[in-house]
């Protein structure tokens, strides 16, 4: 069983086992490569065949509780000691420390919206983006745009006991699903995207390795949520009957038998430290 | 899906008082220029920050539910590559509109005191690509399979 940790608490060894990790995963050519993973996520932003998985819906947890797992797997078919770790960003909010050293993330853009200049994935030669919705080839970030989101806007999300509301989507008022993915206040998950810019603000947002580690966080954020609440099924709507909504028990693309029952309770495959 | 609704009945009442606003102005037509039919007076098309955008918005009644999953949103163009908009449902019956550049922050458009949303959304693209330009990828439309 896998044990996510905070970012900060990682050792040197194991940040340096995680870039390595994702490097290779770039460089690979074939399969569910990092550029796969990038591609999936543009796929899937908005609605396929008419039915919204991965975003301004109810299944937005599940389906990126899924796309983590698969990427955590994907990464320890390369080291099987790597975890993908979260970067609490109640805690963590600055551009130049956790996560974003010269021996982890690297730090902002140059410039303030330009390619970044220091750490691991600094330059094209280094980290080169193939799929983008803009022509630099190089990663971009312009972080400080906006506030990140506090403990206490956190602690107000997470007291919220139903889990989603209808209509189901991004203009559900009521529920715990919007005000964590962002399209109601106080809006977490899309805030952090924004924070970050560049390449974070695009659709193409997977480019940035600290995406990886900003959804873990939404995924951590979710299990202390469940954790109060109920990791049951019970605590998953809607149950069924909903078009173009994921219910419980249906299918969520591209995760072929994944449900969202099947991913509620996650403490047999992984924990959080 | 009741917010699409009334964001188009909204639109229906903004376009009855941009068409009022016209026919009242035919006798002032010498300092009103008239619109091209079929034109909406958002629409823009000038340079900022050395490249040129353009903005083309969609009439009432065509902008569709994202819940039905289509929506046949404004169109904008940077240096004459296409920007794909999103329309996204908000809480109150409001509709944003997101991009492939801006995908997490939406702009509202379609109620009179937003009349220049689409304008800010398409700069704040802008200020995001700086020296770079956008990609075939920005203009393929966000909904898939519909």
């Amino acid at each position: 069983m896998g044990v996510r940790k905070n970012a900060r608490d990682l050792t040197t060894a194991e940040r340096a086992a995680f870039v390595a990790a994702v490097k290779r995963l770039k460089a690979q050519t074939t399969g569910r490569n990092y550029d796969w993973f990038v591609t999936t996520h543009i796929n899937y932003f908005a609605a396929v065949g008419g039915i919204r998985y991965a975003h301004q819906s109810p299944s937005f947890l599940p389906w990126h509780r899924q796309y983590l797992i698969e990427f955590e797997k994907a990464l320890q078919a390369i080291d099987p000691a790597v975890n993908v770790p979260y970067w609490d960003w109640t805690t963590d909010r600055t551009t130049s420390e956790v996560p974003f050293t010269a021996d982890f993330m690297g730090g902002n853009g140059s410039g303030g919206n330009g390619p970044v200049t220091t750490g691991p994935f600094a330059g094209a030669a280094n980290w080169r983006i193939t799929v983008s919705s803009s022509s630099s080839t190089s990663l971009r970030r312009a972080m400080g745009n906006t506030t990140l989101p506090t403990s206490a806007q956190v602690d107000s999300v997470l007291n919220v006991a139903a889990y989603d509301a209808a209509p189901w989507n991004s203009s559900a008022g009521g529920g715990m699903r919007n005000r964590l993915e962002g399209w109601q206040t106080p809006n977490l998950h899309n805030t952090v995207h924004v924070w970050v810019g560049g390449h974070m603000g695009q659709q193409d947002s997977p480019n940035d390795p600290v995406f990886w580690l900003h959804h873990c966080n939404i995924d951590r954020l979710w299990s202390r949520w469940q954790n109060r609440w109920g990791f049951d099924n019970g605590h998953y709507v809607p149950a069924a009957n909903t078009s173009g909504v994921i219910d419980l028990n249906e299918t969520m693309q591209p995760w072929a038998g994944i449900t969202p029952a099947t991913v509620l309770d996650h403490r047999s495959a992984y924990t959080y430290a | 899906m009741t917010p699409s609704t009334s964001v188009n009945r909204r639109d229906m009442l903004r376009y009855g008082a941009a068409t009022a606003a016209v026919v009242s102005g035919v006798a002032g037509a010498q300092i009103l220029a008239t619109p091209a039919a079929g034109k909406d007076p958002r629409d823009f098309d000038f340079e900022y920050r050395g490249k040129q955008i353009r903005g083309v918005h969609v009439g009432a009644g065509e902008i569709r539910s994202l819940a039905r999953g289509r929506s046949r949103a404004h169109e904008v163009w940077i240096n004459d590559r296409k920007l794909a908009v999103m329309a996204v449902d908000l809480p109150g019956a409001k509709v944003g509109f997101i991009s492939a550049i801006n995908h997490y922050q939406p702009v509202l458009i379609d109620t009179d005191r937003n009349r220049g949303g689409l304008l800010e959304l398409t700069k704040r693209a802008v200020d995001v690509l700086g020296d770079t330009e956008l990609t075939a990828l920005a203009g393929v439309g966000h909904e898939h399979g519909s």
